[in-house]
């Protein structure tokens, strides 16, 4: 433990202030949500997303202790007599399990903070969560935690308490996110390594956070060792990963990098080039072809801290990553013909250039400043692009008996949008039982709903330099420019030692070609502490959405569009109550929670409609309406042991009703929501025999998700429009009862993995991992998709389902220094 | 780019494929039974008839062909009708077209209900009213020259709406040329007509608009078609009021002076003709505007629609069966052009 203590000269009455920095002694990264505790006056606080933490006592004697989960605790008692600081740096704990690392004075999240219905888990745990082809996924893991569910098979995307995957907002230090995953939803675009902190709510929203209805997802990023420099290097199954951080000026300025990049692209390019050189040369003629094609993607984080002084820090922060399919292909040949007693040569080229790629570019700078022990500032300025590009290039060139001909064609679609955004946010403890957060937000909003360019082609016809030129086509839609503000207050209040109220409200505006929206959002929540260990809690929030994402829930495809609200489809609304009791036994959580959640202008698909195609006129293909959701969740939770882990249990409901004029679906009758699930259990343990093998498991099950499907053939009578009083005929047709009318088999499926460490003697920072994980080990074909066919062994009819993924070993090698 | 996109989507579906794996199951529902399917519609003037059939588990390994009517001798099936809760009509089938009718000739107000009892079903039933007329009138009409081959027809009529009742109606227009000549045969003056049905376009927004042309063309492809509208509407934006429309008709649908034949052996050369338009403003009942809106839906779905889209529920008003009942009454004017 390092500490270092300035003893102020301010003083204010009889209360005094002690503030200061948490940070990692080893790599001096700061501590989020640690806790800092005062035995004597049972006062306690947390400390913010930078590490800093301020806690107002009395005058007098203090015993404050600092804990954070897997660091060994620190306690010094001291007579306060002004303001001080304390910074405190812990040290990881050598058995860094260490069963009773954290205190009486528990997170915000735990038993005696106010926050319900969300969850920190904490990084090491993620990546010890056996991943589909070895990659760790973050997603993936919350997809494990009661009141979120996955979409369908190897789907990254989150449906949270009866929501949409539009409805999460996805933060990356602080700035959101709008494509989050790689290979239509397989992979999400999160790495592991660059990631130090997760935490998820899905209700009891704080008043910082809004713009989505259903839940927030906040991840932190590594700031990097400020001592010495580190890293690792690790090739999986599809992936090959590094990270590197380390000090710029030590103790002053650090870094950190990372990246990752699938690599099956390259290892088939050479074996693809020579199949075509050998194909051409099979080939009649004097004709050469080559060309390449493949599919990767790749992630980029990277982040330079730089602290000026106690007092002041900036960060700046920058994320890229891309999926891309590429292909190009170059074909030419040399012939001639006969004509008369000559041979007339010929000679044709042909450059082909395809290109269909997606991803984000994130930027962020924020500056921390500390005006006063009771006063800390985060300002930011952002931007966020998610970008779809599909184009292609043709290059023509052909010679034939004196006739030259030149060619030059390119067609593009773009679509995407973009985010420049500035937040100021100020946390304020002006006495023990007042921890007051207050903030506003601008964000000015592109959105790029989908153009298509053709550029000209210019030909050279017989030696002669006309351009015969189609000119530059532009065709789809506008920009659309739109601007969000938000302010927001919250106060989280200690009214007894038993009554901790949070109440909040944030207003938000939003405008959009001639249109404003506002709204004012309260937030509340009520904590109730039975024992030192027995809380009852309850919470209120209400949230407006002004985005909406036009997509297939089935897959993330890149063609996934954001679209603004409109004139006719309205702001998105809800409203959620929830009730919990928390129980903490010997370092492991237990809580159980019920939520009712309503909601207003969601949207869906009418019949017959399709996310694809252009998005011109993209309102007319979507519904308005409401929807209602409720659940109870069970989860215990063990973050510190050799064993960790956890186990949750939803039961849940998930309804919509569209029965507005223009807006019908399902003729008007209440449906099920495509992802309601009526049980989810997932269990994810994991246990370290030693520092050299650990060994972790999860085990998910779940009832079905609904479809659409039609259980009857009938005959159907056509109406034509030219005569309309009768039936112009019968087809037979397919029945469908309703929306969402069947249920899929249920999803079940184990996963194991396990971790083999070596550590080197000659460099104890060395050390190299072998993991070897089984993704669904006995080989459980889930349902991804299911249809009718016609069985002609038997010459019935039959229903068969098509599943992604069987059994899948992988092995991923690792290495540390 | 075509070609390429189709090579890609191949490929990446080829590699699902690869890694994916298809697997008879049990079906997991509720297997259903079969259910009677009544599909009719009662409009005055006309004899009501309804066919009978019945749906067919999807499951089931029974041929398309076996929802052909119901084989069964009348008197083993009660299908009836029951008009205003008191006349009560039998329902017989007809051997010509395989469906049941009755001597019942619906009016306008008339609440009309279908039951129909056959061995081995629940029984099922069906009820609608039959709409009254729409009232309308023109309001005004010209023709504006669009450039050297098209002209542009627009007509105004307005709708007197009934107050604090749900109304539905169709739109149709028919440009007809009537041709006036001396039948060669009969050496007495003769005549004929030419009447065409025109789509409409309209910026009144009480009209939905239609999406025709293929997803794959969208995507991939260079042509585009134009939106046409639904002739459907409701009165949901103008209850009780006196609402007028304007719909814009391409003027060269009146099919020009043109030799044509009469039905005989000589060809016409000389004969007169003139221009009219018909109007035909049909209220509907709330369930044939549900069910002709759910075919809509159905034939407008995209191409991949099936995988990629929603799917498309077509509306039933049959209890405890599957099918249709509706109704609706036409009203027809024309003014000479």
């Amino acid at each position: 433990m390092l500490f270092s203590i300035l003893a102020s000269s301010a003083v204010y009455a009889q209360k005094v202030t002690v503030s200061g920095y948490l940070n990692d002694a080893k790599s001096g990264e700061c501590l989020i949500s640690a806790a800092v505790y005062d035995s004597l006056t049972s006062s306690g606080t947390v400390s913010n997303d930078y590490g800093f933490y301020s806690l107002t006592l009395s005058k007098g004697h203090a015993n404050l202790s600092y804990s954070y989960v897997g660091y060994e605790p620190f306690s010094v008692e001291l007579d306060l007599t002004r303001d001080t600081v304390i910074d405190v740096r812990l040290v990881p704990s050598m058995s860094f399990l260490h069963e009773a690392s954290v205190t009486a004075s528990r997170s915000e999240l735990g038993v005696r903070g106010t926050q319900m219905s969300a969850i920190e888990v904490p990084v090491r745990q993620i990546k010890m969560v056996p991943a589909l082809f070895g990659e760790v996924d973050v997603i993936k893991a919350l997809q494990l935690l009661p009141g979120v569910q996955s979409g369908n098979e190897g789907s990254a995307g989150l449906y949270v308490r009866g929501g949409g995957p539009d409805e999460n907002l996805l933060l990356l230090d602080g700035v959101p996110l709008y494509g989050v995953n790689h290979l239509f939803g397989f992979f999400s675009v999160f790495n592991a390594d660059a990631i130090k902190n997760v935490t998820l709510y899905k209700g009891s929203f704080p008043a910082r956070f809004g713009s989505r209805l259903s839940s927030v997802v906040d991840i932190r990023t590594n700031d990097g060792n400020e001592n010495e420099y580190h890293g690792s290097v690790s090739i999986g199954l599809v992936a090959a990963k590094f990270n590197f951080e380390g000090p710029i000026v030590k103790g002053k300025t650090t870094f950190n990098i990372s990246g990752r990049r699938t690599y099956i692209d390259l290892l088939t390019a050479p074996l693809m080039a020579l199949e075509m050189k050998e194909e051409s040369n099979e080939s009649d003629g004097n004709g050469t072809s080559s060309g390449s094609e493949g599919y990767y993607f790749y992630d980029f984080n990277a982040k330079i801290t730089h602290k000026f002084s106690d007092n002041d820090h900036l960060y700046l922060s920058y994320y890229k990553g891309r999926d891309n399919v590429y292909a190009s292909a170059h074909s030419s040949e040399e012939d001639s013909y006969n004509l008369g007693d000559s041979d007339i040569p010929t000679y044709y080229d042909e450059n082909l250039k395809f290109t269909w790629n997606w991803g984000n570019v994130v930027g962020a700078l924020r500056w921390n400043h500390v005006f006063n022990p009771k006063l800390f500032v985060n300002t930011s300025v952002s931007y966020t692009n998610y970008s779809h590009v599909l184009g292609e290039n043709v290059k023509i060139s052909e010679e034939k008996d004196q006739e030259n001909l030149k060619c030059d064609e390119s067609i593009k679609y773009a679509s995407g949008i973009d985010d420049i955004a500035a937040n100021a946010d100020f946390e304020y403890k002006p006495v023990p039982a007042h921890d007051i957060k207050f903030g506003t937000g601008y964000i000015f909003h592109t959105y790029r709903p989908g153009v298509t360019t053709s550029f000209s082609a210019n030909y050279l016809i017989d030696g002669m330099a006309g351009n015969i030129a189609l000119g530059d086509t532009t065709i789809g839609n506008k920009n659309i420019f739109s601007h969000e503000i938000s302010v927001y207050a919250e106060d989280n209040y200690d009214i007894t030692n038993y009554l901790k109220l949070d109440a909040g409200i944030r207003g938000s505006f939003y405008a959009v070609e001639g249109e404003t929206y506002h709204s004012l959002e309260p937030r509340l929540g009520i904590r109730l502490l039975l024992a030192s260990n027995l809380s009852v809690k309850a919470s209120y929030a209400l949230m407006t959405q002004y985005v909406h994402l036009l997509s297939n829930t089935d897959l993330s495809l890149p063609s996934d569009l954001w679209v603004p609200v409109t004139s006719n489809v309205k702001p998105m609304v809800s409203s959620q109550v929830a009730l919990g009791l928390f129980y903490t036994l010997r370092n492991i959580d237990f809580s159980v929670e019920g939520y009712y959640k309503g909601m207003d202008n969601v949207i869906e698909y009418r019949d017959g409609a399709s996310f694809l195609g252009s998005a011109s006129d993209w309102e007319s293909k979507v519904c308005s309406g409401i929807g209602w959701a409720y659940g109870v969740e069970f989860m215990a939770q063990k973050k510190v042991g050799n064993t960790t882990g956890w186990i949750a249990y939803t039961w849940s409901k998930s309804m919509r009703l569209f029965n507005r004029e223009g807006n019908i679906i399902n003729f008007g009758e209440p449906f099920y929501s495509k992802y309601d699930r009526r049980h989810d259990l997932s269990i994810t343990l994991n246990h370290t025999f030693s520092r050299r093998f650990d060994l972790s498991g999860t085990f998910i099950y779940c009832t079905g998700n609904c479809g659409t499907l039609a259980m009857q053939t009938y005959p159907q009578g056509i109406i034509s429009v030219d005569n309309p009083y009768g039936f112009s005929s019968l087809s037979i047709g397919g029945y469908v009862s309703g929306r969402n009318n069947y249920r899929m088999p249920s999803y079940n499926r184990m996963d194991i993995g396990c971790n083999f460490h070596h550590y080197f003697k000659s460099h104890p920072t060395w050390q190299r991992i072998w993991n070897i994980s089984i993704y669904n080990v006995y080989n459980r074909l889930n349902p991804f998709l299911v249809y009718m066919d016609y069985d002609s062994d038997t010459n019935k009819k039959v229903m068969r389902k098509v599943s992604l993924f069987p059994i899948i070993p992988s092995v991923t090698y690792t290495f540390k220094f | 780019m075509k070609h390429n996109i189709k090579y890609l989507i191949c490929l990446l579906s080829l590699a699902a494929v690869v890694v994916s794996c298809e697997k008879t199951i049990k079906f997991s529902g509720e297997e259903q039974k079969s259910m009677l399917v009544l599909n009719s519609i009662a409009t005055p003037g006309d004899t009501l008839g309804v066919n009978v059939s019945y749906s067919i588990f999807f499951l089931d390994n029974l041929s398309e062909y076996a929802h052909d009517g119901i084989s069964l001798p009348d008197g083993e099936c009660d299908i009836k009708a029951v008009i205003n809760g008191s006349s009560t009509y039998k329902f017989t089938r007809s051997d010509l077209t395989g469906d049941y009718v009755c001597s019942y000739v619906p009016a306008e107000g008339d609440r009309v209900q279908i039951s129909a009892d056959v061995p081995g079903f629940d029984s099922v039933k069906a009820e609608t009213t039959v709409p009254e007329k729409a009232s309308f009138d023109f309001t005004s009409h010209s023709i504006s020259k669009v450039d050297s081959t098209e002209d542009l027809l627009k007509i105004s009529f307005s709708i007197h709406d009934r107050e604090n009742e749900d109304d539905f109606y169709m739109l149709r227009v028919f440009l007809i040329t009537d041709y006036s000549y001396m039948n060669p045969e009969t050496g007495k003056p003769d005549s004929t007509a030419f009447v065409t049905r025109c789509d409409f376009a309209s910026s009144s927004p009480v009209f939905r608009k239609l999406d025709v042309s293929s997803l794959l063309e969208e995507i991939f492809g260079d042509e585009f078609q134009e939106s046409t509208l639904s002739p459907l509407f409701s009165d949901h934006m103008f209850d009780g009021e006196d609402y007028e429309i304007e719909v814009l008709l391409n003027a060269n649908h009146f099919s020009g002076p043109v030799s044509f034949s009469y039905g005989g052996t000589e060809s016409i050369s000389d004969y007169t003709y003139s221009y009219k338009v018909r109007m035909d403003l049909t209220a509907v009942s709330d369930d044939y505007y549900y069910y002709y809106m759910s075919l809509e839906n159905k034939d407008n779905g995209y191409d991949l629609g099936e995988l990629f889209g929603e799917s498309s529920q077509v509306y039933s008003n049959v209890d405890g069966g599957i099918g249709f009942l509706g109704a609706l009454t036409g009203n027809v004017k024309e003014f000479d052009f």
